[in-house]
C-alpha cells in the first residue's frame, strides 16, 4: 500500500535532492534554471512534482510542406532571437528512417540541460501539457522514462509535426518540456539545485554521452553504468553573490 | 532494471452494466503504435517504450460537440451542437455537468465535467495521475486545458471525472468516441513494473467499498485523513478479473 500520508500535502513531503547543469558551459547563463510548476506553499501535489524546462530564446521554425523533397526545416529569422549559429548547434532533423511514422517530420532541439541525483529515482520527460502555449505547438515531443540515477543523459525535445501546416513559435520564458521524478518514496519532491562540476561527475557523464551512436541496445550498457558508477555525483554548487 | 519482468494487474470496470458495449474498453498507449520503420526508429528507443507501457488511453465514451455560452461572471451554459452530437440528451444529462461556479478557477472559465462510465481498480501499490492526452492533435484545438490530478489508486478506485477549463469562450468542443480524452499515468513502487489491463468484476465487496467513498466530500474537506483511514479499512483484494467470476 502507497502511504497515502503526506501526498498531496506538498508542505511536509520528503525533499529529495536533483541536480541540473547545462551540457555547454557556453552562454549557460542565458539559460532559465528549471523549476516545479509549484512551489511548496502552492498547494496542489501534481503541480509541485512537474519541472518546468523553459526556452531561453525566441524561435519561430518552420518545416517544409508535405511531400516536400528532400524535407527540411528553417528559422524565421525576424522572429528568432536565436542565431543562426547558435541555432545549427541545438537543432537537428531526424532522419526520415528514423521517424515514428513516414508522414510525420521530427526535428530534435536539444534542451542544454542534463538532471543528477544520488537517490533511485525514475525520471520522465513530457511535453508542457499545462502550458497554454502548447496547444498551439505543430505536435508533441518525443516523451520517455529512464532510469536517472544511473543515467543522467542530456535532454532533447524531439517535436513530431503532426500539423505540419503550423509553425513552431517560442517565446524567450515558455515551456519547452515537463520532466517528473519518482522516488522510492511516492510521497517525497525533488528538491531542485544547482549541480557542481566535479571529475567524478565529468567522467561519468562523458562514457554516457552519445551511446547510441555506438550501439542500440541500451540496457546492457544501464546495468554497466550502475555498477561502475562513482557513489556521488551529486554536488550542490555553492552559490554566494557579493551583498552590497 | 527497466526489463519490465513483473506486470500488475490493473483492473478497469464499467460502474453500469447498462449499455457497456457502446464503450471502448481503456487500452494502453504502446499497443495502438505503428511499425518501426527501420532499427534507429522512434519506436526502438527504449525511454519512449518505457513510458508508453506505463501510460493507458483513457476513451471518450461518446461523441460529442458542444460550445459554452458564457453569460457573466459565474454565469455559464453548455450548448450541445447536435450535428456532431449522437448521444440522446437525457442520457447526455447524466454524464455532462458544470461544476458549481465557486469551484472554477477564473469566473469567466466555466468547469466542464464529463463522466466517464469505467474505473480503475488495482491491488498493487500504485499511485495514478489523470494527464491531458498529449500525443494527441485533437487536445490542442480543444477550447481549454484539461484539470490533471494524482491520487493514491490502491485505496481509492475512484470514478474519473474528465474535467475541461474552458478558456476559449468562442471555441468549440469536439470530441469523438474512442478518442482518447487523458492518459492515466501509473506509480507502482518498483520501477520495472509495469500495468496489465485486464476487465473488472464489480463484485460485492468491490461496491460496498466504492459506496464508502461516495459522497464523502460532503461530509468532510479533509480527503488525507480520508485517506489514511481507506488504508486500514480496505479489503485484501478488490481486484477481480471478469474472466475470473463465470459463476458468481
Amino acid at each position: 500500500m502507497p502511504d497515502a500520508a503526506g501526498n498531496g500535502c506538498a508542505a511536509t513531503a520528503p525533499r529529495i535532492p536533483v541536480g541540473w547543469r547545462t551540457s555547454s558551459p557556453q552562454a549557460a547563463l542565458a539559460f532559465i534554471p528549471p523549476e516545479p510548476l509549484a512551489t511548496e506553499s502552492g498547494g496542489d501535489d501534481l503541480l509541485s512534482r512537474l519541472v518546468r524546462i523553459r526556452a531561453p530564446y525566441d524561435l519561430r521554425l518552420r518545416v517544409s510542406p508535405p511531400g516536400h523533397k528532400p524535407q527540411g526545416f528553417a528559422r524565421i529569422g525576424k522572429e528568432s532571437s536565436i542565431s543562426e549559429g547558435a541555432f545549427r548547434g541545438l537543432v537537428t532533423p531526424i532522419a526520415p528512417h528514423a521517424q515514428r511514422r513516414p508522414d510525420v517530420m521530427a526535428v530534435q532541439i536539444a534542451l542544454n540541460l542534463r538532471f543528477i541525483t544520488d537517490a533511485p529515482c525514475t525520471m520522465e520527460l513530457m511535453p508542457p501539457f499545462l502550458s497554454a502555449n502548447f496547444r498551439r505547438w505543430p505536435g508533441p515531443i518525443v516523451s520517455g522514462r529512464f532510469p536517472l540515477t544511473d543515467w543522467p543523459r542530456p535532454l532533447n525535445a524531439v517535436i513530431e509535426w503532426q500539423d505540419r501546416d503550423r509553425d513552431l513559435v517560442i517565446k524567450r520564458g515558455d515551456d519547452m518540456a515537463y520532466v517528473r521524478f519518482h522516488f522510492e518514496d511516492p510521497a517525497a519532491l525533488p528538491e531542485i539545485v544547482e549541480a557542481a562540476d566535479t571529475p567524478a561527475l565529468r567522467r561519468h557523464l562523458a562514457r554516457i554521452d552519445d551511446v547510441s551512436s555506438v550501439g542500440r541496445n541500451v540496457r546492457p550498457m544501464f546495468a554497466e553504468a550502475a555498477a561502475r558508477r562513482p557513489a556521488r555525483l551529486l554536488v550542490p554548487k555553492e552559490i554566494s553573490a557579493p551583498a552590497w | 532494471m527497466y526489463s519490465s519482468t513483473e506486470r500488475c494487474p490493473v483492473g478497469y470496470c464499467f460502474a453500469e452494466d447498462e449499455s457497456a458495449f457502446a464503450y471502448q474498453p481503456p487500452r494502453i498507449v504502446i499497443e495502438g503504435r505503428q511499425r518501426p520503420a527501420g532499427a534507429r526508429a522512434i519506436q526502438n528507443c527504449p525511454a519512449v517504450n518505457s513510458l508508453e507501457r506505463q501510460l493507458i488511453e483513457l476513451p471518450s465514451p461518446v461523441n460529442l460537440r458542444l460550445r459554452m455560452k458564457i453569460a457573466g461572471p459565474g454565469k455559464a451554459e453548455i450548448g450541445v451542437v447536435q450535428k456532431g452530437t449522437f448521444v440522446e440528451p437525457a442520457r447526455l444529462q447524466k454524464m455532462l455537468t458544470l461544476a458549481p461556479p465557486p469551484a472554477w478557477p477564473h469566473p469567466q472559465r466555466p468547469l466542464l465535467q464529463l463522466r466517464l462510465p469505467y474505473f480503475f481498480v488495482t491491488d498493487d501499490a500504485a499511485m495514478a495521475s489523470m494527464l491531458p492526452p498529449f500525443f494527441t492533435s485533437a487536445m490542442r484545438r480543444w477550447p481549454g486545458l484539461m484539470q490533471p490530478e494524482r491520487w493514491p489508486l490502491s485505496i481509492w478506485p475512484q470514478d474519473l471525472i474528465w474535467t475541461l477549463e474552458w478558456q476559449d469562450p468562442d471555441g468549440e468542443l469536439q470530441l469523438k468516441q474512442g478518442e482518447p480524452l487523458g492518459y492515466l499515468h501509473l506509480e507502482f513502487n518498483r520501477p520495472d513494473k509495469r500495468p496489465d489491463l485486464v476487465e473488472a468484476a464489480l463484485t460485492p465487496a468491490l461496491a460496498e467499498y466504492r459506496a464508502g467513498m461516495d459522497q464523502v466530500e460532503a461530509i468532510t474537506d479533509q480527503i488525507e485523513e480520508i485517506w489514511d483511514t481507506a488504508g486500514t479499512r480496505r479489503p485484501a483484494r478488490l481486484l477481480t478479473p471478469l474472466d475470473e467470476t463465470a459463476d458468481a
